[in-house]
């Protein structure tokens, strides 16, 4: 549940950050948050049947395997970017 | 572009419901039909969705076109902006000059002061109409503000017989950037440890962004510094984005403060509408309701000051305000208690503040609540070395011992003297105002640790065990699900269940089944994470190496 857990921190830290200054009605931002804790609910519950930290980390290593071709050149492209 | 969203859409549209339809029927997974029924529901309720809004596309079109006369009627507003708020700046000082005349005031300042308000009052008009800089518009505005505290510094010193902060003599130099001058040596003395303002407000970071004023847009994004000397604060907002700054003054002589929160308010009501104004260009959706609230917050701050609505009535009477004023007005809300919340360490950076633990906050608070209830005698140290860098942790715990970080002895006293120096010591020497409202400073150590807008959400990702995750338990409230089934029969039926959680199934019971020390959950993970990793890696080499070539 680590990976899983960092991801979800990563994205609600992203909008408990940006979603005070839209202006925002308070009871969308409570529904939201209801909500994001049921599914964060649910990820546990699933993560007792299945490895689910596993199983992202394979879809990473698949699409990495997939794509790698595109990655490496964004990583040229980084480099000379960097290199100028 | 276009065209391959086009595509995008048609092939999620047509060919996705068609693989999931094939899928669930050649392979006939109940699951899989199931997603195909809900997928298809969505697509019939869309397609019913899209027939209505075109039955209706008249009435839509009405609506937007009226949201859009509405947006720029406001956009037109902007151009009686100054008209406006020289309107309110002139019932800042009617209301100044009542106070005159009922003696609160020496009546020889009066006339003195009116000649000059009005004079410059009657030039400024002008040019605020003319000009469509900002930076000029909030210049001015500035000036009247100081005009006011000049007034009021001359009156404070001919009534008060205490030595007060007497003969402010400021300008703001209009190269310079708002530059103050001040004759006062104690005044002097303390800007002069600030330094100059562009310099505090651009490169020595004094400021804590904060969310202190709620309802308004673009008080979202503000720093403030702050300064004090024996008499008043004396607070610098720096809107973000925005070249000016906007100035407020907290006065520590309670003789004085009461007309200056009424200055306050007014000037605070005034800013925001003004700003509302400037930012409802950018920002339309927020703009009507923003308007209307900080009008009525404002008619509010000066009906409850005891000038009376009709005389409040003509004067906002410009262009189409009046409307929007008496639309807004049906729901009045409590002006928020801005006065107290604004605080900063004048020589602290950010990062020191950041740099305090929440463990010396809590210790604080703890120490602060306690004696502020008991009126006890608490001790706390705050150790700091010339430089301004904190030179150790330290903890105060519930019974007010300190630990760690001391190399002084602890300083034992009265609360508000406790505060004092600490104060003393943050603000390396600088002397601190006796009257000093320590619940100032609690509030701001208590922001530290309030959560964001997302609490549970985070609360509950805090909360959970990554090691080992708990078996879930799903609940039952068998009295809802019998009021469900019978409530739109027979209302009458009595309900046998009691109105609580019952659990349904409750998974823990997997963990009984043990083998070897492990449960069989244990065993089912690690099965399926192996078969994850195999299969990954037979598709990984699959890639790498192909068992057939592609020919082309």
């Amino acid at each position: 549940m680590v990976v899983i857990n960092k991801i979800m921190e990563f994205i609600i830290g992203l909008l408990d950050t940006l979603l005070p200054t839209l202006n925002l009605p308070d009871d969308f931002i409570t529904a939201l948050d209801s909500g994001i804790t049921v599914i964060i609910g649910l990820l546990e519950g699933a993560n007792y049947f299945l490895p689910l930290d596993v199983l992202v980390i394979c879809f990473t290593v698949m699409l990495i395997a997939d794509n790698f071709t595109l990655i490496m050149r964004i990583g040229q492209w980084v480099i000379e970017l960097v290199r100028g | 572009m276009r065209k391959s969203a086009l595509f995008l859409a048609i092939f999620i549209l047509v060919f996705s419901p068609i693989q999931i339809y094939h899928t669930a029927v050649v392979s006939a997974e109940p699951i899989t039909a199931g997603v195909t029924l809900v997928y298809l529901a969505g697509l019939g309720l869309g397609a019913i969705g899209g027939y209505e809004a075109y039955q209706h596309r008249d009435d839509i079109a009405k609506g937007t076109e009226e949201f859009r006369t509405n947006v720029s009627e406001l956009w037109e507003g902007q151009k009686v902006t100054g008209e406006f708020i020289w309107a309110n700046l002139e019932l800042g000082s009617q209301y100044f000059y009542k106070k005159l005349a009922e003696g609160v005031y020496d009546p020889a300042i009066e006339s003195q002061l009116t000649a000059e308000l009005i004079s410059e009052i009657q030039a400024n008009i002008q040019e605020l109409n003319e000009t469509q800089d900002l930076e000029r518009q909030n210049e001015i505005f500035m000036q009247y503000e100081l005009r006011k505290i000049q007034a009021l510094s001359i009156n404070n010193y001919i009534n008060n017989p205490y030595p007060v902060t007497s003969s402010i003599e400021g300008y703001y130099n209009l190269n310079d950037s708002y530059h103050l001058k001040i004759k006062d040596d104690s005044v002097t003395q303390s800007f002069a440890k600030l330094g100059n303002l562009n310099e505090l407000t651009n490169t020595s970071i004094k400021m804590v962004a904060t969310n202190e004023i709620e309802g308004d847009f673009v008080y979202k994004h503000y720093y403030q510094s702050f300064s004090f000397n024996s008499n008043y604060y004396k607070i610098y907002w720096k809107v973000k984005g925005y070249n000016g700054y906007f100035t407020d003054y907290k006065f520590e002589n309670e003789s004085i403060n009461g007309i200056n929160v009424t200055f306050y308010k007014l000037k605070s009501a005034v800013n925001s509408t003004y700003d509302t104004m400037h930012y409802s260009s950018y920002y339309p959706s927020h703009s009507s309701e923003k308007i209307t609230d900080n009008l009525n917050l404002l008619k509010d701050a000066l009906i409850s000051e005891g000038i009376s609505s009709s005389y409040l009535d003509g004067i906002l009477d410009f262009g189409g305000f009046q409307e929007v004023f008496n639309l807004g007005f049906t729901g009045s809300k409590v002006y928020p208690s801005i006065l107290n919340t604004t605080v900063a360490f004048p020589n602290l950076s950010l990062e020191d503040l950041q740099s305090i633990s929440n463990d010396d906050v809590q210790g604080f608070v703890v120490a602060i609540d306690d004696a502020l209830v008991n009126d006890e005698t608490v001790d706390v140290v705050i150790d700091y070395d010339g430089s301004n860098v904190k030179v150790g942790d330290v903890t105060v715990d519930e019974n007010g011992n300190v630990d760690g970080g001391t190399t002084n002895p602890p300083i034992n006293g009265e609360l508000t003297e406790t505060v004092n120096n600490i104060y003393n010591e943050i603000n390396n020497g600088n002397n601190m105002d006796p009257n000093f409202d320590p619940t100032m400073i609690k509030d701001k150590f208590e922001e530290k640790l309030n959560l964001g807008a997302l609490k549970n959400a985070l609360e509950r990702l805090n909360n959970i065990n990554t090691e080992k995750g708990a078996p879930p338990v799903i609940y039952l409230n068998l009295n809802k699900l019998f009021n469900a089934g019978t409530s739109e029969i027979n209302p009458n039926v009595q309900n046998p269940f009691a109105n609580e959680d019952t659990v349904f199934i409750d998974f823990g019971i997997l963990e009984t089944f043990t083998f070897g020390g492990y449960s069989l959950v244990d065993y089912f993970r690690t099965l399926i994470a192996a078969g994850f990793i195999w299969t990954t890696l037979l598709y990984v080499w699959g890639k790498i190496v192909p068992n057939k070539v592609v020919s082309r």
